[in-house]
């Protein structure tokens, strides 16, 4: 328990020591890989989406590519494509950049539908169906979709059905004032990603993810994410509620929070606290009720709901 | 009953007490212990309900879900979240608030309900709300329990006027509009909505309007709009000041719709510009604090007539006519019940369950009413004149149970119902003794505890089954009304002095006049086997002086007969002439007054009071003039009157005593004696009646006499023989088999019989061998009563046995029959252990229910008491000290046991640190997380931050599974005593 709390703490702090200020972000990100979940960053450009995936990847000492989403973008592309190699005249699998641990798709909602499925079904599934042939990804597998709030033009927002997979959502936020200041002072980023020493190795990640899976979870907390998951679907001002998958997401991202802040046993604490990143993206909220912009409008209505839920 | 807490009678409970009170008075009156029973019974439900029902709503922890925005004067619904952290479920809890009623049926251990309520505020700003009242009308509805929730504040924002242009706002709200620069259409997309009349014609989405046929626009997260400033001018305040304050609001609400940037300027305050609802939220709530709303005000409101509560009418119609079936069986514990048209009533009863269970329609209703009148007229102008009231009351219990068999009924008649339910039982409890009373009374009980329960909302549903705790409270009643039986103390029934009570027929403990005390002029075989079955009690034979040891049974002689046709006793009436101190009297029914001197009256032959074995004799009721003694009468002391002897040595008063009556007889010790014969002058004539035998008489009788004493010599040793005969070679049967058939189908056939046949027999056997005899009836007494130092007789005792001549030394007893408690063969055969338990259950029965007494009860406490002075007080103290050790061991056996006790320790330490911690005013918001709980506790009062220590062990035992040490529950107790000792006062509120 105290080894995997050590790595743990080992890991965020060096995340942070390239991706400075914003802790919580960190911690999701750990958390996501943890339960081996999928991350959605939704935030305004330049505040750091990339640089998180970057680091996290390094700090893992896992393979990490890059994908920047386009409208043209192809799912082969992703995937890989089939070959013909003229040597020896046989068909040669080449593997797409979503062959590695983990995999940063920058601006996501910026591909068509077809191109935008055919990855999210390889991050439902763990392998990809290429010409015929099924080809199984790499774990632990994790990918970091970003994309942006502000600007709609020319883009192809996920669908719910779609924008349930992902087992978190964040945002990022601006820095405060303090950490712009050392992030300027401290300068060159790229050079200081490089310098960053990988941590964890790929298989203490999976023996993470396996610790994650045997967190203690109460029977009353099994409960109570069933009542947050019925108060969702009765709620006012909610369209659409949690699916069974959302309240199953609720719990195993609990277990991981759980085991990131170093317990082997989940508290209603961690539900409330994985509650708004795991469900405002998941739930259809009427718009224009709290005043708020549409992502902050979805993360007060999770606030709401839960104050309306008894805890146990 | 509408306020405050405690406990209060319901209808139903007032209803209970004035039975109860009844009850009591009719068991006083007339020592009916069935009574006694039911008073005991009640007395433990109201016991019950009182304990039951106050640890019910203990340690309930309230809480308020108000929906997230409140108006002023709109109803809502208003959500109570109850929790329940005890180990015990809470049953039939109910909210009350203003005439609703909700149920929760059942609170879980350790979970939580939910009910909702409609409610109002009625003022602007704060409201404390103070008239919640959980009540519950568990275990029985005798009793509502209930309990205040605490006072909770609420907010009522102030409603918001619908205004369709700025220009409709009165005095006193200042509106400043200052335009603002559009800021283009890049902001993230709102929606889309439909234009409103007054917006800008540039704003038009043309292509979505094109598609819907609408004017529509598209809403952006930088809407272009104006700034405004709404300004409360003065303090809100006063009627005028709610007026403003609800015209600012409906400003505000105006502008925040249209999309603007609101500012908000109150006397106490200013809210800066925002837009969007969640901005008129903030809006509201500043101007319903504003001025009057700071403070709370109570939300007192009229209450509105309560709601009817449904019914379920399939539960009640069933129970009904089950109430109306068992009734009607109890019945026929009633003897004078038990009659054809009684069994006939059965019909009407099917059919109504026929009918009803169909949803046939009703009767007429003015039919019904025709017939209750008649029948009320008939009961209270020939019925109760010609059967008397009690049998007459009984009828008419049966006639209303077909009644209310027939006609379904609304709640007042369910009460009307109920109470016809208990009047059959009290009415049947005053008139039976029998055993079968006990099965009665427990059907009864369980169907009172259903009935009461469905009254409360038990949950009950036909074919659901019991509900458990029901079965549970059942049985505690049952038990505390057997305590509560013993030791309600027992006055002497008035009933001797009380004609109206002996009359009513409630005192059936004392054996009511008519044919069932037997002892009339003649006894028919088989007669015995009926008298025997009632346990009521005939008479009190005290010994004078009183003996040490318990003495054997006693045979308190009554009469004794001669003359016998082959099936009845009788007397046959000879005259008698008899000589005394020279003069010959004649007498033409055989019988002769007593002499009197002072208050004794003297036996013929008998100078002065002798000294010799005396008895007291205290009589119940009886249409009886005999008198009983159990020795050879000399003198009878204190008895007014006359008195007469006949020949057959059986004394008689002049009059019946029908209201009970005390003597003392004193007499010689010994057989009877010569008796009569001694004085009589034609004692040959006397003698040859003693040997008649019935005419037509079975040949095999005269055989059998002949076989018997063939090797006997002499009188003596020929009664004997055949006194040893029938004991050893019959058996004794209560339930006599030849009750049809006469002497010769009990000797030769069924071979069993009661008391009197082996008198019978054994007489005509002696006299077919030449001995006179002559049957005689009385009591064997067996139950000496150690403390009051006499037996007790009763009529199950009554019995039989013979009396022959024997020359040269008189008269002398024989007694053929064989103990009773030999097993008769009929229960060996067929029935056995059954039949023995059974014989065993009437025994107790008699003696510990029908028969206890006061004499009885002394004599209980007495012999606890002894039991407890004869145990010896070191042994006492070294017991107790055991029993300590025991339960010590025990208790810290059930602490070292991980998963029950343990397991809940630190948990309970929590919500009792909670409970603690909430009376001071530091709330417990549902939502909030222990965790939670305890940061904003410690953020408000830094000196209670102990809860966070408690809080974490509560979730290292409960979420980590980490059953605490003692050590740790030690430091959590310590922390908890202190939190307790720290919040004396409320210092915080919400």
């Amino acid at each position: 328990m105290s080894d995997s709390r050590e790595k743990l703490n080992n890991l965020l702090e060096n995340i942070q020591k390239v991706f400075v200020g914003k802790p919580e972000a960190a911690l999701w990100s750990v958390v996501s890989l943890l339960a081996r979940g999928h991350l959605l960053i939704e935030d305004v450009p330049g505040i750091g989406k990339t640089l998180l995936g970057q680091a996290l990847a390094k700090c893992v000492d896992a393979s990490f590519r890059r994908i920047q989403f386009t409208n043209d973008l192809l799912p082969s592309d992703i995937l890989g494509i089939t070959l013909v190699n003229p040597q020896d005249h046989s068909f040669e699998f080449k593997p797409g950049p979503i062959f590695s641990h983990i995999v940063l798709t920058d601006e996501v909602n910026r591909a068509t539908p077809k191109t935008q499925s055919a990855m999210l079904e390889a991050m439902n599934d763990l392998q990809v169906t290429v010409d015929g042939r099924t080809h199984v990804l790499h774990v632990p597998f994790m990918v970091i979709a970003t994309q942006n709030p502000v600007e709609y033009h020319g883009t192809f927002p996920l669908p719910e059905a779609q924008l349930d997979r992902f087992l978190l959502r964040i945002r990022i936020g601006y820095p405060e004032a303090g950490f712009e200041k050392r992030i300027l002072k401290e300068g060159d980023l790229a050079q200081r990603l490089k310098d960053l020493k990988p941590v964890l190795s790929v298989e203490q990640v999976l023996g993470l993810q396996e610790e994650a899976d045997r967190v203690r979870l109460d029977d009353s907390l099994l409960d109570y994410i069933v009542a947050i998951a019925g108060a969702t679907r009765s709620a006012k001002g909610i369209k659409l509620g949690l699916s069974p998958r959302g309240s199953l997401a609720l719990s195993t991202a609990a277990k991981a929070l759980a085991l990131v802040s170093g317990r082997d046993y989940c508290v209603p604490d961690d539900i409330k606290r994985v509650a708004v990143p795991v469900m405002s993206h998941r739930l259809l909220s009427d718009s224009n009720l709290y005043g708020l912009a549409r992502i902050e409008e979805s993360e007060y209505a999770v606030q709401a709901l839960l104050e309306t839920v008894p805890s146990p | 009953m509408n306020s405050g807490r405690g406990a209060y009678l319901t209808p139903l409970g007032r209803g209970a007490l004035a039975a109860a009170f009844i009850t009591m008075l009719a068991a006083g009156a007339s020592g009916n212990n069935l009574l006694y029973l039911l008073f005991a019974t009640l007395l433990s439900a109201f016991l019950l309900s009182w304990a039951a029902g106050k640890a019910n709503l203990r340690g309930i922890v309230p809480g308020l879900l108000p929906p997230e925005q409140v108006f002023r004067g709109g109803e809502f619904s208003l959500k109570v979240l109850l929790s329940n952290p005890g180990r015990l479920p809470s049953l039939g809890l109910r909210l009350s608030c203003r005439g609703q009623r909700p149920p929760l049926e059942r609170l879980p251990a350790g979970g939580t309900a939910e009910a909702e309520l409609r409610y109002l505020l009625p003022h602007r700003g704060l409201n404390s709300v103070e008239d919640l009242r959980l009540e519950s009308d568990f275990p029985f509805g005798l009793l509502r329990h209930v309990r205040r929730l605490e006072a909770r504040e609420l907010t009522a924002l102030p409603r918001t006027p619908e205004l369709r242009s700025a220009s409709e706002l009165g005095g006193g709200v200042e509106v400043l509009v200052s335009s603002a620069q559009r800021r283009g259409r890049s902001g993230d997309i709102w929606g889309v909505r439909e234009m409103r009349a007054d917006e800008d014609i540039r704003s038009v989405n043309w292509k979505l309007s094109a598609k819907t046929g609408r004017l529509m626009t598209v809403e952006y997260a930088e809407a272009a709009g104006s700034r405004v400033t709404v300004r409360l001018e003065g303090r809100a305040a006063g009627p005028d000041g709610e007026r403003r304050a609800e015209e600012a609001a409906g400003a505000c609400r105006f502008f925040i719709d249209a999309g603007a940037e609101v500012r908000l300027v109150t006397p106490e305050g200013e809210l800066d510009y925002g837009r969007g609802l969640l901005h008129l939220d903030r809006l509201l709530r500043a101007l319903a604090l504003s001025g009057d709303g700071a403070a709370a005000r109570p939300s007192a409101h009229a209450d509105p007539a309560p709601e009817a509560e449904p019914q379920d009418e399939t539960l009640w119609r069933r129970l009904t006519l089950a109430g109306c079936w068992l009734g009607y069986a109890c019945l026929f514990l009633v003897e004078e019940f038990r009659t054809v048209p009684a069994f006939l009533l059965a019909a009407p009863l099917a059919a109504a369950v026929f009918l009803r269970e169909r949803g046939l329609a009703p009767q007429p209703k003015r039919l019904w009413d025709a017939a209750t009148l008649a029948v009320l007229l008939n009961a209270v102008f020939l019925h109760w004149r010609l059967a008397g009231i009690m049998v007459a009351n009984t009828w008419l219990v049966a006639y209303m149970l077909v009644y209310f068999a027939f006609n379904p009924a609304d709640r007042a008649g369910r009460r009307r119902a109920l109470s016809v339910f208990y009047l059959g039982f009290f009415l049947v409890s005053g008139q039976t003794i029998s055993f079968w009373y006990f099965p009665a009374y427990i059907a009864f009980m369980a169907f009172f505890t259903a009935w009461l329960a469905a009254e409360w909302g038990a949950g009950l549903r036909p074919g659901r089954g019991w509900p458990r705790p029901l079965g549970a409270l059942l049985a505690a009643a049952v038990f505390l009304a057997a305590l509560a039986f013993a030791a309600i103390p027992r006055v002497e029934p008035l009933g001797q002095r009380n004609p109206i009570v002996a009359s009513l027929g409630l005192n059936k403990l004392s054996a009511a006049a008519g044919p069932v005390t037997g002892f009339t002029q003649n006894v028919s075989l088989g007669f015995f086997g009926e008298l025997r079955r009632s346990g009521a009690r005939v008479m009190r034979v005290r010994l004078l002086p009183a003996p040490v040891i318990p003495p054997p049974a006693l045979y308190v002689r009554g009469m004794a007969f001669d003359g016998f046709d082959g099936r009845r006793w009788s007397k046959a009436g000879s005259r008698l002439r008899y000589r005394l101190g020279g003069r010959l009297y004649w007498s033409k029914d055989g019988s002769a007054p007593l002499r009197r001197s002072g208050d004794k009256l003297f036996f013929p032959g008998v100078r002065a009071a002798a000294p010799g074995p005396a008895a007291e004799y205290t009589i119940y009721p009886m249409n009886l003039a005999v008198i009983f003694s159990a020795y050879p009468a000399l003198s009878v002391e204190q008895a007014g009157g006359a008195a007469f002897f006949d020949y057959t040595d059986s004394a008689y008063f002049a009059a019946p005593y029908l209201g009970g009556i005390r003597y003392i007889v004193r007499g010689r010790p010994g057989p009877p004696g010569e008796g009569a014969l001694a004085l009589a002058e034609e004692a040959g004539d006397l003698l040859r009646l003693y040997l008649s035998v019935p005419e037509g008489e079975d040949p095999r009788i005269a055989g059998l006499a002949r076989k018997i004493v063939r090797d006997q010599a002499g009188g003596l040793a020929k009664a004997r023989a055949v006194e040893k005969y029938l004991r050893s070679t019959y058996t004794y049967s209560l339930f006599s088999k030849g009750q049809g058939g006469g002497l010769a189908d009990f000797l030769f056939g069924s071979r069993q019989g009661n008391c009197e046949y082996f008198a019978s027999a054994a007489a005509l056997l002696l006299r077919h061998s030449g001995i006179p005899t002559r049957l005689v009836t009385g009591f064997l007494a067996g139950e000496f009563n150690e403390y009051g130092g006499f037996y007790d007789v009763r009529q199950n005792q009554a019995h039989a046995w013979l009396e022959a001549y024997i020359a040269g030394s008189g008269w002398v007893r024989l007694d053929p029959t064989p103990a009773s408690d030999s097993a008769p063969a009929w229960g060996r055969r067929f029935m056995g252990r059954a039949a023995r338990w059974l014989e065993a259950g009437n025994v107790r029965w008699y003696r510990h229910v029908i028969g206890y007494d006061t004499y009885a009860q002394r004599n209980t406490f007495h012999r606890l008491g002894l039991a407890v002075s004869r145990w010896n007080i070191a042994r006492t103290l070294a017991w107790l000290a055991a029993a300590c050790v025991a339960a010590f061991l025990l208790r810290a056996g059930f602490l070292a046991w991980p998963r029950r006790r343990a397991r809940q320790a630190a948990r309970d330490i929590f919500s009792q640190a909670q409970a603690a911690l909430e009376n001071a005013g530091l709330r417990r918001e549902p939502c909030w997380t222990p965790r939670e709980y305890a940061a904003r506790v410690a953020e408000k009062r830094p000196d209670l931050s102990g809860i966070k220590l408690l809080a974490e062990e509560h979730y290292l035992e409960r979420y980590a599974g980490r059953p605490r040490t003692g050590e740790d529950l030690a430091a959590a107790r310590e922390t908890l005593k202190e939190l307790r000792a720290k919040t004396g006062t409320r210092l915080w509120k919400r």
